[in-house]
């Protein structure tokens, strides 16, 4: 049997409220880690993972207690060590690797000073055998001319190296055990794949043991051997990658692979309605209310974690009875082939920042047929959402022509007549700027009714807004809050309800679900689909999210550095990608959780 | 220093386009004074200066003896022309010679704002370390509200006090200054400064201390720092090295800012205290109506203002390294 | 490394206009209760107290120059024989009026040139920006007081100066309030909607900036205050016989030996009055700005 490097056991945090009164965030884990293998962590935002991840430091953030539990590493537990014992710890037997790692960096001092910090304080290595340490630590991480970058401040890096370097500074002294908490999140898909890689070299070469956490259900699994999945604070299921992926047991479990697209087939999702709660729920099953499959005798106990055979646990009262396979069957269904006709043609335009070298956009032509769901994917700094940006006015090009239904189109929005502007509608990507904090939701629902829509009398307003709310799959009593008050998946319904309002032609979509959970991106993808098919609606749907273009269009575009790379429809871009820069997106993509080769080798 | 050929010649440009800018500004200001203070036509200046009732013959020997009557530019041209070679005019009160009537008072002045800046800068960055280390505490908070009561203040309320306390109580510090810098020995002269500077020190380390807190607190909260402290790095180094560096940047934009402050505070101050700084000499200008003496001392001030402000963008510039490296 | 917890229920129903939402948390805050009823005593005892004097304020010889407190004179006698607590209770005016006043300029003028800075961004947002920080390098009080060599010492003249010299300061504040506010998407959103640049200004923009537009207009209140009565004792605001606090202290200053209470009691009044200003300040930027809902909930 291999020996543990790190466990855990029914670890609790809670956070103290402005009134002194705890919030249990996390209830009861406990895992373990063993050397050369990957625990992954599995859980949506606000499901506890972060404050987990401190805890199996020994520590919690500000305004966090651990309340009970023991996390042990070599026969001591870190829980009850002093400060010193657990600063002597940190960073050298034990490394904590944050989310988009680069920001640990000291933007103030040298590469070199940063490197040789923990290397002298925890190796006790001093002159040469320093120096030499910190060149090897970034050759292994894959930096050029190591000598001369220890000179370099970090900003002289680009993106990437930073993170590199950043991985390196990490695990310096070569930690036995690894707490990796999102540390690939939110960076580009092919960033993100080189540094997954480089995290698999180190944990086979080091033998370290590593806790991976990520709300990203495909990429962890081709990472972890096992798989621990999280909700509002709870394990509610464990167990091997595989098994987890091919036979879940529990509804959540399943429910989030439903939810993923892939990006290999064209697979319908599944989105999960209303969100987690904020806390741990003690007197029932805290997944309940969202349970497609929950009964009277689930909200009347707290289920306890079961173990089953094949070291496998679910928390579910029910499990014996439900069976399900983990994805669905039926593809998903895309709207009516579009019309011949072209809606909107963009010809060589060219957009410029005042403050960059190169233009955002460069020559881009591009027609769009009426009817027809279009994806423009690109990675960041790609030009993509300055397009959209164009394409409303909001962003006038340098250069080139817009045209809309036949008609050319003035660069600014402001010189556009109301009808062009009623019938381009965008959605954007942050829930939390889309919509105005001081105004309600009906207020906020009314202006396009106003502006928009001279089919609605005044007294119909309030009836039209209710509908719309309908729509998006909210209740009508959604007026009169206040965004703030709304969970980012509802605020995004709004802004969808509010583009709709106006009965667009054209809808423009700006990574509308990459700052949403995956079980609440489906919701939201799905209604977008019917909405567009409903008024016949063509849109356009920027992303850097390979899985959610391969979902939900019929036609990619690829553009880099504000170039057109690509242009065809969907399934073949895919199968069979021609330009070089999608075949390493496409490359990029990590497996879908299931398939063969998605798993590392026991 | 790591810094190429290039780089150099960037910081170079950078220095020399910030050097131009605050001439350019001491220029902008003296004449807008000069505006300002010569927008009474100059009948009224006369009438001003000889009182209402002066006779009409009076007032027009007046406007000929100080060329009153000369268009506006053509003034300023002259102005500016005797300034930069030292003549800065003669006051319409006295009717002697502005620049060697200042220059003393320019040394007092800036030694006074001196004094106090070597005394404020290292004790309200300490104390502003030192609340950023313990912040939360009870001994923050109780520092952090008597600092923010004294900030609201008047400075002349604050020198008051410490009249009321050194001067009265303790009767230890003369409560003004004049006669002891104007007659008496080194020893008494270098007393009469401790209550001024006491007073400014009081008046400007409020800002100082909580500029300084709050910049070291962001940078000990910030992910940087708490990335140092789970890579096992001793708290010290941590402080230091990542949270004080941090800060470094808006400390020493606050320490300039408190130069700033410091040479705008002599005004008062030296009033209260009857100091013969230029501060002294501006109040008594602006009150006599001599808008000679105004325009010569609102420019030497202005002037000492912005080479303030100056040296701090430059010393900015030169530590952070990032900074330099803008076009 | 953020933590996600959810926020105790944010459906507050004190979604209610600006004012109200700041005069309730300052009750609840221990500066606003120190700051608040002392503000109060001081303004009753400003506007009013001129009523309680017992004596004219500007008849000389009443009392012998200089003396100390007695029973008749409570705070004793100034320089010139005056009673000091009938000038104390009749000179009050200015230090809240005029600065007031000067404020309330400085927040017309210099919000208005900071919004439109902020929302048109570019030429517009740099010639304004180079303009305040140009300002901004000279110490408020130099200027005034070169203005007011020239243009004279009448109240409104203060206001106007006064106002005019805080411009850059307030005009900062406000483009700092308004630039992230003007890049959130619902700003976009309406400028694709064809939104008039008043109508997204008024109702886009300026709700999400009134908060801390206010806190900086009670900040600046008290600023104003230290300013004006400074004035005041440099001998350019009101002027003799006027008995305003900070000409007391001016005329008073060569008494402090024979009686510190000429100059103590209208000092004391000035930093009574501009420490409880401070203190309502305090509360309004730090405790209620923090909870009225400018932050966002974790996801």
């Amino acid at each position: 049997m291999t020996e543990e490097a790190l466990t855990a056991a029914g670890v609790s945090v809670a956070y103290r409220r402005p009134d002194g009164s705890l919030t249990t965030v996390v209830s009861g884990v406990s895992l373990t880690l063993e050397p050369g293998r990957v625990v992954g962590l599995v859980g949506e935002s606000g499901c506890g993972k972060t404050s987990l991840a401190l805890a199996c430091m020994g520590t919690a953030a500000e305004g966090g207690v651990i309340t009970c539990g023991s996390v042990t590493l070599d026969g001591l537990d870190l829980l009850t060590a002093p400060r010193t014992v657990l600063r002597a710890l940190w960073g050298d037997r034990l490394a904590h690797v944050p989310q988009n790692p680069a920001t640990s960096l000291n933007p103030a001092t040298r590469i070199g000073r940063q490197l040789a910090q923990p290397i002298a304080t925890h190796l006790g290595l001093t002159g040469k055998a320093l120096h030499e340490r910190a060149t090897d630590l970034l050759e292994r991480v894959g930096i050029t001319h190591p000598t001369q970058a220890l000179r370099r401040y970090p900003h002289e890096f680009s993106g990437g190296q930073e993170q590199r370097i950043a991985l390196a500074l990490a695990l310096s002294c070569d930690p036995r055990v690894l707490i990796l908490d999102e540390p690939t999140t939110g960076l580009d898909v092919t960033t993100q794949a080189r540094i997954v890689t480089l995290l698999q070299g180190i944990i086979t070469d080091t033998s370290a043991a590593a806790l991976y956490i990520s709300h990203d259900l495909a990429l962890i699994s081709t990472v972890a051997d096992r798989l621990l999945v999280m909700y509002a604070g709870e394990i509610v299921e464990s167990g091997a990658t595989r098994d987890l992926v091919h036979t879940p047991r529990h509804p959540y479990t399943q429910a989030l692979l439903a939810a993923q697209p892939s990006a290999h087939e064209r697979r319908a999702v599944r989105g999960l309605p209303g969100r987690p709660p904020g806390h741990v729920v003690i007197d029932r099953c805290s997944f309940a209310p969202r349970c497609r499959h929950a009964e009277p005798e689930c909200v009347a106990e707290h289920p306890v974690l079961q173990p089953l055979p094949g070291s496998r646990a679910v928390r579910c009262v029910r499990h014996d009875r439900l069976e399900f396979s983990a994805q669905p069957v039926d593809a998903w269904a895309l709207p009516a082939e579009p019309e011949p006709v072209h809606i909107l043609e963009l010809d060589g335009l060219w957009c410029r920042y005042r403050k960059q070298a190169e233009p955002a956009l460069s020559d881009f032509s591009l027609a769009i047929a009426r009817g027809d769901t279009v994806a423009v994917v690109g990675e960041s700094g790609s030009g993509k959402s300055t397009l959209l940006r164009a394409i409303a006015g909001l962003h006038p090009p340098g250069e080139g022509i817009v045209r809309f239904q036949g008609y050319r189109l003035a660069p600014a929005v402001r010189h556009r007549p109301d009808q062009v502007r009623r019938d381009i509608q965008l959605v954007f990507q942050d829930p939390d700027s889309s919509l105005n904090p001081r105004q309600r939701v009906g207020e906020i629902l009314s202006r396009p009714i106003r502006l928009f829509r001279s089919d609605v009398a005044r007294h119909e307003e309030a009836h039209t807004v209710t509908t719309a709310l309908d729509q998006v799959g909210l209740a009508a009593s959604t007026a009169r809050r206040y965004p703030n008050e709304l969970s980012g998946g509802q605020r995004q319904r709004v802004a969808v309800a509010r583009a709709f309002l106006a009965r667009p032609a054209l809808l423009l979509c700006d990574e509308v679900t990459s700052a949403l959970d995956v079980s609440v991106q489906a919701t939201v993808l799905e209604l977008i689909a019917d909405l567009a098919a409903t008024f016949a609606t063509t849109v356009i749907f920027v992303s850097h999210d390979l899985a959610v273009v391969r979902t939900i269009c019929r036609r990619v575009v690829v553009i880099r550095a504000g170039r057109l790379c690509e242009d065809g429809q969907a399934d073949d871009v895919f199968r069979a990608p021609r330009h070089a820069y999608t075949r390493e997106l496409i490359a990029a993509i990590p497996p879908p959780p299931g398939a063969a080769g998605s798993r590392r080798a026991t | 220093m790591h810094v190429t050929i290039a780089a150099s010649a960037r910081t170079g440009v950078k220095v020399l386009r910030q050097l131009a800018a605050a001439l350019l500004t001491v220029l902008a200001v003296s004449a807008v004074t000069f505006l300002a203070t010569n927008i009474k036509s100059p009948e009224d200046v006369a009438r001003s200066t000889l009182g209402r009732n002066a006779a009409p013959e009076q007032i027009t020997a007046f406007v000929a003896a100080n060329d009153l009557a000369a268009p506006q530019p053509e003034r300023y041209g002259r102005w500016l022309g005797d300034f930069v070679q030292g003549d800065w005019g003669t006051s319409v009160v006295t009717d002697q010679p502005i620049a060697p009537e200042l220059a003393p008072r320019i040394g007092r002045t800036l030694l006074l704002a001196g004094v106090s800046f070597l005394v404020v800068v290292p004790l309200g960055i300490a104390l502003g370390g030192y609340l950023a280390w313990r912040w939360g505490s009870r001994s923050d908070v109780a520092a952090t509200s008597g600092l923010t009561m004294l900030s609201a203040l008047p400075e002349f309320v604050v020198g008051l006090g410490a009249i009321l306390v050194f001067s009265v109580v303790l009767g230890v510090l003369p409560p003004e200054s004049s006669t002891a810098i104007a007659f008496g020995t080194p020893q008494a002269q270098a007393q009469a400064y401790v209550l001024p500077a006491l007073t400014m020190v009081l008046v400007a380390a409020p800002f100082l201390v909580r500029l300084t807190r709050a910049s070291a607190r962001e940078s000990l909260t910030a992910t940087p720092t708490r990335a140092a402290t789970l890579r096992g790095l001793g708290r010290r180094v941590v402080f230091w090295d990542y949270g004080m560096r941090g800060a470094a940047v808006p400390i020493l934009n606050a320490t300039g800012l408190t130069l700033v402050h410091l040479l705008g505070g002599t005004i008062v101050v030296e009033n209260l205290f009857g100091f013969p700084g230029l501060g002294q000499a501006l109040v008594t200008a602006v009150g006599t109506g001599d808008t000679v003496a105004v325009q010569a001392i609102a420019v030497v001030t202005a002037s000492l203002f912005i080479a303030a402000s100056l040296l701090t963008d430059l010393l900015a510039t030169v530590f952070n390294p990032r900074l330099r490296d803008i076009r | 490394m953020s933590v996600a917890i959810a926020p105790p229920s944010l459906a507050s129903p004190a979604q209610d206009g600006p004012l109200t939402r700041v005069w309730r948390p300052i009750l609840g805050t221990r500066e606003g209760r120190m700051g608040v009823p002392l503000a109060g005593v001081m303004v009753i005892l400003i506007v009013v107290g001129r009523f309680a004097a017992p004596y004219p304020p500007d008849k000389i010889g009443v009392a012998i120059p200089g003396s100390a407190p007695s029973w008749e004179h409570l705070l004793g006698a100034d320089g010139l024989g005056r009673d000091v607590l009938s000038r104390f209770l009749t000179g009050g005016t200015s230090v809240l009026v005029t600065p007031l006043g000067a404020v309330s300029v400085s927040f017309l003028l210099g919000g208005a040139l900071g919004l439109l800075a902020a929302y048109r961004g570019g030429v517009t947002d740099q010639v304004v920006s180079r303009l305040f920080d140009l300002l901004l390098t000279i110490p408020p009080l130099l200027t005034v007081l070169v203005l007011l060599a020239s243009l004279g010492r009448s109240p409104l003249i203060i206001i106007l100066v006064v106002g005019l010299v805080f411009i850059p300061w307030v005009g900062r504040v406000a483009r700092g309030a308004a630039q992230p506010v003007v890049t959130n998407d619902y700003v976009h959103a309406a400028v694709a909607r064809g939104e008039s640049t008043w109508w997204i200004l008024r109702r886009e923009v300026l709700p999400n900036i009134a908060a801390p537009l206010i806190g900086a207009f009670s900040l600046y209140l008290t600023s104003g205050i230290v300013f004006v009565s400074t004035l005041s004792f440099l001998g350019l605001g009101d002027q003799p016989p006027s008995s305003s606090w900070g000409l007391m202290v001016a005329e008073s200053r060569g008494l402090i030996l024979t009686n510190p209470a000429a100059a103590l009691a209208p000092a004391l009044g000035i930093a009574v009055v501009s420490v409880s200003f401070m203190l309502i300040a305090d509360a309004v930027t730090r405790h209620v700005l923090r909870d009225t809902g400018q932050g966002r909930p974790a996801r």
